[in-house]
């Protein structure tokens, strides 16, 4: 349990759970957008997470590298995944954000409804 | 109702994942596992074209790539036609925003307040140079053309909030002229070394500030385009803030 990765596991976790509630009951659609971020994160920290045990140093080799003690470093590889997911994560909040301000527009506001559902009940 | 439904489900995808996670099975253990798979050893000793040292030093020569930073080396050398991906995703989210805010009105810009505008060239030239340093650099420490940009962006943004200046077209050229030059630059590795984005301008020694010259280039180029997209696209939104306040 005192294992540093053990507890980025349950963040990165608790961080995707935490976007998926946000995702499933906020109307507000600057709210959905911020419920993304947080499980994309989540899910960044995720594999950075699983590129790393204990004692391992970062992916930069120093004076001397030794082929035998490779694994005396981290997983390069899902940094570098975790690279281009944070790039493409960016374009993504950006563009929903611009797409956010275009609803604001058109609608006056940013919440979410079903106007069928609405005009049912009354 | 909706509350409850949405913990039932979190509360199910949580014990698939523990289930997944928590399998006695040898090797199924993520966060306990001490041996790496085969790509990563090879990218971290540098052996993926075959070619084996037992130790690798700072200031050797002849090496795959000269790169200390083996994330940079992934990034650029080995799979750099996957970073060429990412640029045109990056591209295509700031065309789609240039798009659905473009054409706003014009609108008159009043300036900033005296501490801002006056501290607001200074630190946006500090910031440059600090951003000049992680691109150049990106192959010795963390850091590169990515987050460079970026930071050159933010220094972009900082003058904006201090002058409110309109930002011109000259962005779309420049990202435009980035992201042509990254492309010249795979097809001369096509033309002289026989693949796309393939190191032609040859490695030299290990750690070295000009040791790669191939991954400087081209992460020169990433953090150029990147920041003068993040720029343009700040400049949509910014315009938009106008005129918002304007109303």
């Amino acid at each position: 349990m005192n294992n540093p990765v053990f507890l980025f596991g349950i963040g990165a976790f608790a961080l995707m759970m935490i976007g998926l509630y946000g995702v499933l009951t906020h109307k507000n659609i600057f709210r959905l957008i911020l419920s993304l971020g947080l499980m994309e994160t989540g899910v960044n920290l995720f594999i950075v997470a699983a590129s790393y045990w204990d004692g391992v140093r970062a992916p930069i080799l120093g004076k001397i590298f030794n082929v035998k003690t490779a694994d005396s470093y981290a997983d390069p590889l899902p940094q570098a995944l975790v690279l281009t997911s944070i790039v493409i994560g960016l374009g993504v909040t950006a563009l929903a954000l611009a797409l956010m301000i275009k609803y604001r527009e058109g609608t006056g506001t940013l919440e979410m409804e079903d106007k069928r559902e609405e005009e049912v009940e009354e | 109702m909706n509350k409850i439904a949405a913990i039932l489900m979190i509360g199910i995808i949580s014990y698939g994942v523990y289930a997944a996670f928590s399998s006695t099975q040898p090797g199924s253990k993520p966060f306990k596992r001490k041996a790496q798979n085969d790509v990563s050893r090879a990218y971290l000793a540098k052996t993926v074209n075959g070619k084996k040292h037992s130790s690798i030093m700072r200031g050797m020569k002849g090496l795959e790539n000269s790169s200390s930073n083996i994330v940079t080396a992934v990034v650029l050398d080995y799979r750099g036609f996957d970073t060429l991906g990412e640029v045109t995703v990056l591209f295509a989210a700031i065309a789609g925003i240039g798009l659905l805010l473009g054409g706003q009105k014009k609108r008159v810009i009043t300036p900033a307040g005296p501490i801002i505008s006056s501290l607001a060239p200074w630190i946006a030239l500090f910031i440059l140079i600090t951003s000049a340093y992680v691109f150049l650099h990106g192959h010795l420490t963390p850091g590169g053309g990515f987050p460079g940009g970026a930071m050159i962006a933010a220094g972009f943004l900082l003058m904006v909030l201090g002058f409110r200046t309109k930002p011109s077209g000259v962005f779309r050229m420049l990202e435009s002229f980035a992201g042509l030059s990254f492309v010249l630059v795979g097809l001369l590795g096509f033309l002289k070394k026989g693949s796309f984005l393939q190191n032609f301008m040859g490695t030299g020694e290990m750690g070295s500030l000009f040791g790669s010259l191939f991954i400087t280039v081209l992460y020169a180029i990433i953090g150029i385009k990147v920041a003068a997209e993040l720029s343009s696209g700040f400049g949509s939104f910014v315009k938009e803030d106008l005129e918002e306040e304007h109303e």
